[in-house]
């Protein structure tokens, strides 16, 4: 590991204290907006293993260890890692009203079929709050989805 | 090998002081009490013995699903299973002896597991343990059960009461990810009304490089471990549909819940195994059809790939089973649905949708529908770009904000289309291997030939269930017997030709291009066109242009490169190397192909100038059959050669 300047390194604690309060970053929801996935340039010679670089362990990769302990999500963290995992679709789907991933998420939240298009509208209508910024963490726009529907007297029940 | 060692194990009969009568009273007693309170070690060994027995006469380690169990394949050595973990085994012979491996497994399910179930071998291998119980019929009181409890929780949670094969088909301009992908996905509901929760099973080469030389050879040789990985579906639909931008197809199984365990109590034995991996014959797409055999003894599908397994071809043969898939779905990438809205936007919403992308605050004055679909549309391309690198980092996050900000404001329901699913699924696209009969004139003379090739699909192919424009063309064999010199002759040895002729637009910068090394007979000599005095030159080629699609189903395209050639095998001994433009077209009309194309080379010492024209006609009935004429020209020093063949073309 590199030995960081200590006046960097003393930025960086600064930083890091000011940052959110949600401090939650565990599987899944540390994952930031459009942050892609490493290693999945398409080059002509890479698609002899169709391989996954690093060492990949029979659940989910690094970062989410835990949270899913032989490849199968625990149901604390099925919601925090769905989001994580979507939410580039999600910020998509949310800015439309529509979409299957968003579908799964009202799922996931337990949201029922009467209550769904309710959900979908008020997401829309609160877009600017739940993705406030670009540097969103999936705990984040999570944090603020739910604090979104806790304000609705309908959807407050399934805020969690 | 230790047998359980349990408390209180001997009953002892009191002392001699006691009356006869009530000394026997109390034998009894104790070795009751002995019996309830656990086994006698000489029992179990009793048992196990009993059980080897009866595996020895019924020759269970012989048994095709033993062998599917551990892997094992006939080697010309005898036998040896394809799993390099030794954990795996429980016998230190285990990966080449199959009766060894039964007995050390039967005398590890007598281990004691009452301090970690979970750890015994009965849970650990429990396909093996379930499979050995209906076998021999285990006797629970003198065999006691491991209750197995963290399996059976993973298999609750799995939820998994369907199997539906997935098919990652090709990336746009990488014709060698045409071969594709296959994964396992365990549905919960016959509907299907969440896949992307359900659970999917990947097996990969696990590498530490990405690209480049090192990780091709290595792919191809067996150098990495290839092993299995459980993800929710939405995990390997972002890294298909969205990163990669590769449709996905998928392929609903009849198999039952019965089925579906077996493949269960197997993943779970298999999970941290490694398998090397071999990108030709040991490939994700092989091991998926050693694993569905697993669930369903009767199938038989891995053996019909012995040297080879080319993932499309193994979803292929699922379809050619009768009954085996009950439904397909089609699944387009980001980048198929992007290529749809473009085509299907006016000329205005596109030109907004583009200068969208570079200035998201731009100020648009357009119909609330077509404003959003300008919005969704810059969206799209900036995260398809954003994807593939070709972004500004520092930016590129805070336009695509910026866009699905407006675009929430606007009151308008979803503007994007779900493209139609395309008439052939790659599945039932025409069979990769192909053999063919020829007649042809070359200059004056009359020849009959036979062409094979192996895989995998050229550009007069019959295009359904392939991508447009993309081809490959593996150890294509063309011979022909001649009439001048009544000898055979190797008209074409083609080690590979790849082709990716890609439409390009604004949205879509994509390079076109094509590469090459082949051995081909031309009738040149001395670098003058001499058609009585062809021979074979050995050729390396790459060409790298631009192609436009000029309708709006991409069935007309034409394309435009520069291509040079390197040629060794010259009469003068000296290689020569060449230079120049090809132009050409492609026209799919129904079940009919047009091509022509026309290329001017440079050629270095003696060669000079040389021209080449190809067209061709290709009419397939169907997906077994072409028939395809073509024309050769050559032009050069000394005049000109034409060669015109005919040929029957089959699939298999």
């Amino acid at each position: 590991m590199k030995k960081l300047p200590f006046a960097v390194a003393l930025l960086g604690g600064l930083l890091s204290g000011m940052a959110s309060a949600d401090s939650d970053t565990g599987c899944g929801l540390g994952t930031m907006i459009w942050a892609g996935q490493s290693g999945v340039i398409p080059k002509i010679l890479a698609v002899t293993t169709n391989g996954t670089s690093g060492n990949q362990t029979f659940g989910i990769t690094t970062g989410t260890l835990g949270c899913s302990p032989n490849g199968v999500v625990t149901s604390k963290a099925k919601l925090g890692m769905f989001t994580g995992s979507n939410l580039d679709r999600l910020a998509k789907e949310m800015s439309v009203g529509q979409g299957e991933t968003l579908n799964t998420l009202a799922d996931l939240m337990q949201i029922p079929a009467t209550e769904k298009s309710h959900f979908f509208a008020l997401s829309k209508t609160h877009y600017d709050q739940i993705f406030s910024s670009d540097n969103r963490s999936a705990g984040q726009v999570l944090g603020a989805l739910q604090g979104v529907m806790r304000a609705d007297s309908e959807l407050a029940a399934y805020a969690g | 090998m230790q047998i359980a060692n349990l408390p209180l194990t001997q009953a002892k009969c009191p002392p001699q002081k006691t009356p006869g009568h009530r000394r026997v009273f109390f034998c009894l007693l104790l070795a009751m009490a002995g019996l309830l309170l656990g086994h006698a070690p000489s029992a179990y060994a009793d048992y196990l013995q009993e059980l080897k027995t009866q595996a020895a006469v019924r020759h269970l380690d012989q048994d095709p699903y033993w062998w599917q169990l551990l892997h094992y394949e006939k080697t010309w050595q005898g036998v040896h299973s394809t799993a390099s973990t030794k954990t795996f085994f429980q016998s230190s012979k285990g990966a080449d002896d199959p009766g060894a491996e039964l007995t050390a497994t039967l005398t590890g399910f007598f281990r004691d597991f009452r301090q970690s179930p979970d750890q015994s071998t009965q849970c650990l291998f429990i396909a093996r343990y379930q499979w050995l119980k209906t076998q021999l019929h285990f006797d629970p009181v003198r065999l006691p059960e491991s209750p197995c409890q963290e399996f059976h929780q993973w298999v609750a949670a799995i939820n998994g009461h369907y199997a539906t094969v997935i098919f990652a088909s090709d990336y746009i301009n990488n014709p060698s990810s045409m071969f594709g992908h296959t994964l396992l996905r365990l549905d919960t509901d016959a509907q299907n009304s969440a896949p992307l929760l359900a659970y999917t099973l990947n097996f990969a080469a696990q590498t530490q490089e990405s690209n480049g030389l090192a990780f091709a050879i290595k792919g191809l040789t067996g150098g990495y471990p290839g092993m299995y990985s459980l993800l929710p579906y939405y995990e390997k639909v972002k890294e298909y549909n969205d990163l990669e931008n590769r449709d996905l197809w998928e392929y609903r199984l009849d198999f039952n819940a019965e089925e579906i365990e077996r493949m269960l109590a197997h993943i779970w034995e298999i999970r941290q195994v490694a398998f090397p991996y071999y990108f030709f014959k040991a490939n994700c797409s092989w091991q998926l059809l050693k694993l569905l055999e697993v669930g369903r003894p009767s199938l038989n599908l891995a053996a019909q790939f012995p040297v080879y397994a080319i993932p499309a071809d193994t979803v292929r043969v699922l379809t050619r089973s009768p009954g085996l898939v009950s439904r397909i779905d089609y699944r387009p990438a980001n980048g198929t649905r992007l290529y749809l809205r473009v085509r299907r936007n006016e000329d205005q919403t596109n030109k907004v949708a583009l200068s969208l992308t570079r200035n998201p605050d731009q100020a648009i004055s357009l119909a609330p529908d077509t404003a959003a679909r300008a919005l969704e549309t810059a969206y799209d391309q900036l995260y398809y770009l954003h994807n593939q690198g070709k972004t500004d980092p520092t930016t590129d996050k805070a336009q695509m904000l910026t866009l699905l900000h407006r675009r929430a404001k606007l009151e308008v329901p979803d503007q994007s289309e779900t493209p139609p699913r395309p008439d052939i699924d790659p599945a039932h696209g025409h069979a990769t291997a192909m053999i063919a009969l020829r007649l042809a004139e070359y200059g004056q003379t009359r020849v009959s030939g036979l062409d094979w090739r192996p895989a995998y699909h050229d550009l007069m192919d019959p295009a359904g269930g392939y991508r447009r424009g993309s081809a490959i063309d593996f150890l294509h064999v063309s011979g022909s017997y001649r009439a001048s010199d009544h000898q055979w002759h190797l008209d074409q040895l083609t080690l590979l030709d790849i082709q990716s002729l890609a439409p390009r637009n604004l949205f879509f910068p994509s390079l076109s291009w094509k590469l090459g090394l082949d051995a081909k007979d031309l009738p040149i000599s001395h670098g003058i066109i001499q058609p009585t005095q062809s021979h074979v030159y050995e050729r390396a080629y790459a060409a790298a242009g631009l192609t436009r699609s000029l309708d709006n189903a991409d069935r007309l395209l034409c394309y435009g490169m520069m291509e040079t050639q390197f040629v060794t095998g010259t009469t003068s001994g000296y290689p020569t190397a060449g230079l120049g433009p090809l132009m050409g077209v492609n026209w799919i009309q129904n079940a009919w192909t047009w091509a022509a194309e026309v290329k001017t080379l440079h050629y270095s010492r003696q060669w000079s100038e040389m021209t080449e024209w190809q067209m061709a006609a290709n009419f397939h009935p169907d997906n077994e059959n072409s028939w395809r004429i073509g024309l050769e020209s050559y032009h050069g020093r000394g005049g000109t050669d034409h060669r015109l063949q005919f040929s029957w073309i089959r699939y298999f």
